[in-house]
């Protein structure tokens, strides 16, 4: 397979590219959004967009700065998304589920001064409002909420009419926030080129998307995956989205897929295992208007692939991509699916895998994962120490390990560092285990991933009681509460083993290693 | 002894102005113009002074100032108040010509400008073009632009520091490549702690009581260090002069300033040689020569020895890594090279595929910035007044940088050829180019 020849002019902006081409080339009255009972036009979003973008400049916005987007998928996710970008400005979408500290760290790092919320989502972002040093504007989606800027209101006053900024390819279009194993969140700065690569690298040749499929995808926008999969995709194309808000949960997938229909559905392996557990499902629902089922986040085991398969008649396609690659770089193909592998290089990236010496490995053994291509992230925000260890001039350090195969397909092999994936989204083991120790019972805590019955990864800690306190089921599920409090509610471990000692190295290192199994 | 670590809120300005300050040396010479001495006090007020015009008119964190003026106290003052409030200063060449300054204008997106009066009509023809027009205080002349002393005048003489980041942008310098258009090369807030204090610690032995005298302007990055970084980082003072560096003149500001560092660029040594056969001259106060730009040649080196006394140690720099990163050692020469690593840094001489190439070999080179030099002074120290605060090195510790000459002249892709280097021979030195110019100097594009 050739890879596509992709130029992008020297101005260029992405809002304008992704949005107004449609209304320019006749597609203004083509659903672009359904949520729930909205429909949404390529057009009312282009309004919209113009509206929001509008709105911003007046409240002061400028050039490269930025703009905090937490809220549920929703249209006014989108508009905000493109209407920010429109003028220059820098949107900087963050997971809704975390807590109002990393709310306030969010903030602070990227000195966004508006924040657009959903409703639902702003009493844990004013749990720290004392924090959020550079923050002067709120604007709420949803109902109106004490003395913060009502969206309707506010972008009905601004002109629905905008031309987009002076925006070189190189500029900054937006941001996504990757954590690591340890420290703060990375702000991955992505440019205004980097969407079109992912679409038309990806999205085109390996989901052959067009203008009449409809996505749907039960990763949120916030998440890169979410992000092409949900908006520049079907925006690349002229496609559909289909927004659902509300939590992932199986039912409500299926009833979404069942009502909407999608002919695109992607997920992470963790939902696919327990969509699979719904009985009946196959007749309850009517899936047959999907054409193509993706999978990323973590590896999909291939037992998984096949009682989809069985059931609901369609392949998954596997991939692994990154917030700052943007998307997937590895994947399997229609036709060309190797089960429980992610799969060959997306034409138009390259990968390398290297030794710790940073000398490429033979074939079939284990390496460190490079990627090269033109969608990856410039820098961390003033994270030069990382950016440096990470983006290696055209290359880019995934911290995934592989092998490849013979005839080119890449095998998930875990981490370089003690990340874990869970559900598709990263976790520290760092976090987790210094949460644990704030409760009063906790002496020392180790966090390593398990596998649960789909053999998909899931936190376990290992927890030392300070004396006085003795194991118990109670105690345990105290633990769990006391973490999901704290931290985002993911996090928290699946098992609590309790110990009287954890393995250390000489120098008192936990040896997390010894306790995986 | 603590070793430097820098913190993560970090702003280059604290260790060039409120070091000082706190280390009760404030009444101490900054710099020495024809119009009198400028206190680190006075210099400390004049810059927050420019800082909360610059903020108060609108400037928010991140947006750039380009300063377009002469080597003056305004220059400095407005580097250092946009940088101080988080702005990114953006120091243009004084030597560019209208479709320069429309590119970079268009490029660097300018929330403000600093400039003097004489440079406006060559801006004028493409101020209609901007998007947004900076807000502009001009120095001399304003017209209708905003004056800059009288902006600067209403305002406080306090400024706190801003909770600026480590790796924040700290400033702009846009240097032109071999094709294609000027690159602006962004430099981040803690970058000066890593290359100021090698070759000042390592080669000159910089002290509080020095005084540096630069022919390659503030605008170049060679200048910028020389005139700017190395002074305010130690304490010591600059000589300060708006004109052209024309060889009669840098003789007579030597012998009325007396610097102890002379930092200038083949081709200005060349003709300053040739200037002294007519010009009464005092080169006594120098203690130490630099040269950088271009290589020095051999001949050059001994003349200079013979007429003045003194050598002249050839180094290489960038403006991409910030100062200099070879440089010949006092006492031990190697004319014709460009001299030794400087601790602090790697290098290595790599073939077209990036393979390290065999000693003595042609290679391209390669840097790499390790670690910051030296530590952030203690407070007990600043008090016993034995330096005023700052950044000093770690003298203690044995550099593995590697000794050997490097065979550097000639063989690799000199920058200097298509900018990107220091740029002191352009501009400003390559207007000193003499009848007995040394034959081998090259002479470069305007603009840095």
């Amino acid at each position: 397979m050739e890879a596509p020849r992709i130029s992008v002019p020297d101005q260029y902006n992405a809002a304008s590219e992704f949005v107004d081409r449609h209304v320019a080339e006749g597609r203004g009255d083509k659903l672009a959004l359904i949520c729930g009972d909205r429909r949404v036009t390529y057009r009312q979003v282009q309004e919209m967009t113009n509206r929001v973008g509008n709105a911003l400049l007046q409240l002061g916005v400028e050039m490269e700065q930025r703009v905090l987007l937490l809220c549920l998928d929703c249209p006014e996710w989108v508009a905000t998304f493109w209407g920010a970008m429109k003028i220059g400005a820098v949107p900087v979408p963050v997971n809704t589920m975390m807590r109002g500290a990393d709310y306030a760290y969010f903030l602070n790092d990227s000195r966004a001064a508006v924040l657009v919320v959903s409703d639902a989502l702003w009493p844990e972002v004013a749990k720290a409002r004392g924090e959020m040093r550079s923050l002067r504007h709120v604007v709420v989606v949803g109902q109106p909420t004490g003395d913060l800027i009502p969206f309707g209101e506010w972008t009905a006053k601004a002109s629905p009419h905008l031309e987009p900024a002076q925006t070189s390819k190189d500029d900054v279009a937006f941001w996504l926030y990757s954590s690591g194993s340890t420290g703060f969140p990375k702000g991955a700065v992505h440019l205004h080129h980097d969407i079109v690569y992912t679409t038309d690298l990806y999205a085109r040749p390996t989901l052959g998307i067009t203008e009449r499929d409809i996505t749907f995808s039960a990763a949120k926008l916030f998440f890169a995956y979410g992000l092409g999969n949900n908006l520049t995709f079907p925006f690349r194309a002229g496609a559909t989205a289909v927004l659902y808000p509300g939590r992932p949960l199986p039912d409500a997938m299926f009833e979404t897929i069942h009502t909407y229909p999608p002919t695109i559905f992607y997920g992470v392996p963790t939902l696919y295992a327990a969509m699979l557990q719904v009985p009946d499902a196959e007749r309850k629902w009517d899936l047959s208007c999907l054409r193509l089922c993706v999978s990323a986040g973590e590896a999909l085991p291939a037992e998984i692939l096949k009682r989809w398969k069985e059931r609901f008649g369609t392949d998954i396609l596997d991939g692994i991509g990154s917030t700052e690659v943007l998307h997937i770089f590895i994947s399997n193909r229609r036709g060309d699916i190797r089960p429980g592998s992610s799969g060959k290089i997306v034409p138009g990236y390259e990968a390398r895998l290297v030794d710790e010496a940073g000398k490429p490995v033979p074939t079939g053994e284990v390496g460190n994962l490079l990627i090269k291509g033109d969608s990856t992230a410039a820098c961390y925000w003033n994270k030069h120490e990382r950016t440096k260890l990470t983006m290696l001039g055209e290359w880019i350090v995934t911290g995934d390990k592989y092998t490849q195969d013979a005839e080119g397909y890449f095998h998930y092999c875990g981490r370089s560092d003690d990340m874990l994936k869970v559900g598709g989204i990263w976790v520290s083991p760092f976090e987790v285990e210094s949460t644990l120790i704030g409760h009063p019972a906790v002496l020392e805590a180790a966090v390593v991933g398990a596998e649960d019955t789909d053999e998909l990864v899931k936190p376990k800690a290992y927890v030392v009681l300070k004396a006085g306190h003795t194991p118990s089921p109670e105690l345990e599920a105290d633990l769990k509460h006391f973490v999901k409090d704290k931290i985002a509610p993911y996090k928290y471990p699946r098992w609590i083993e309790f110990v009287p000692e954890l393995p250390k190295t000489a120098t008192g290192k936990i040896q997390r290693f010894k306790l995986r199994t | 002894m603590m070793t430097f670590d820098i913190p993560e809120r970090f702003n280059i300005t604290t260790i060039l102005l409120d070091a000082h300050l706190d280390g009760g040396w404030g009444g101490r010479p900054a710099y020495h113009t024809a119009s009198g001495t400028i206190t680190y006090r006075e210099l400390a007020a004049l810059t927050a002074r420019v800082g909360h015009a610059l903020r108060e008119l609108g400037v928010e964190v991140e947006q750039r100032v380009i300063i377009l003026l002469p080597d003056c106290a305004e220059f400095v003052a407005s580097f250092l108040g946009a940088a101080r409030i988080g702005a990114v200063p953006v120091p243009v060449s004084t030597l560019a010509t209208t479709a320069d300054y429309a590119y970079i204008f268009k490029d660097a997106r300018p929330k403000a400008l600093v400039v003097a009066a004489e440079f406006l009509p060559r801006l004028r023809p493409f101020w209609k073009d901007l998007a947004r027009p900076p807000i502009t205080l001009v120095v001399g002349d304003a017209g209708e632009f905003r004056a800059f002393g009288a902006e600067v005048a209403k305002r406080s003489e306090k400024l706190p520091a801003p909770e600026t980041h480590r790796d924040d942008a700290c400033y702009w310098l846009y240097t032109s490549g071999t094709t294609g258009k000027p690159k602006g090369v962004v430099h981040l807030h803690h970058d000066m702690a890593y290359c100021i204090p090698p070759i000042c610690d390592e080669v000159i032995g910089v002290t509080p009581g020095d005084r540096t005298l630069s022919v390659a302007r503030l605008f170049f990055s060679y200048g910028l260090s020389n005139s700017l970084f190395m002074p305010l980082t130690y304490g010591g003072s600059a000589v300060l002069f708006p004109e052209r560096p024309e060889p009669a003149r840098v003789l007579r500001l030597t012998a009325q300033f007396r610097p102890t560092i002379f930092f200038s660029v083949p081709t200005s040594f060349a003709a300053l040689l040739a200037a002294l056969e007519s010009v009464p001259a005092d080169l006594s106060s120098v203690r130490c020569c630099l040269s950088a730009g271009e290589p020095l040649p051999p001949p050059l080196f001994h003349r200079w020895r013979e007429r003045a006394g003194l050598e002249v140690l050839d180094f290489i720099g960038s403006t991409e890594v910030g100062y200099a990163y070879i440089s010949n050692r006092p006492g031990r020469v190697r004319p014709g090279s460009a001299g030794t690593l400087l601790p602090g840094f790697e290098a290595r001489l790599v073939g077209e595929s990036g393979e390290a190439v065999a000693p003595g070999e042609v290679g391209e080179l390669d840097i790499k910035g390790r670690k910051p030099r030296g530590r952030l002074l203690e407070p007990a120290r600043a008090e016993q007044g034995r330096l005023p605060g700052g950044l000093v090195s770690d003298r203690g510790q044995v550099h593995p940088g590697r000794r050997r000459v490097l065979l550097v002249r000639g063989t690799q892709r000199r920058p200097a050829q298509g900018g990107g280097h220091l740029g002191g021979a352009r501009g400003g030195g390559g207007r000193l180019v003499g009848p007995s110019g040394c034959g081998g100097g090259r002479r470069g594009g305007r603009a840095g």
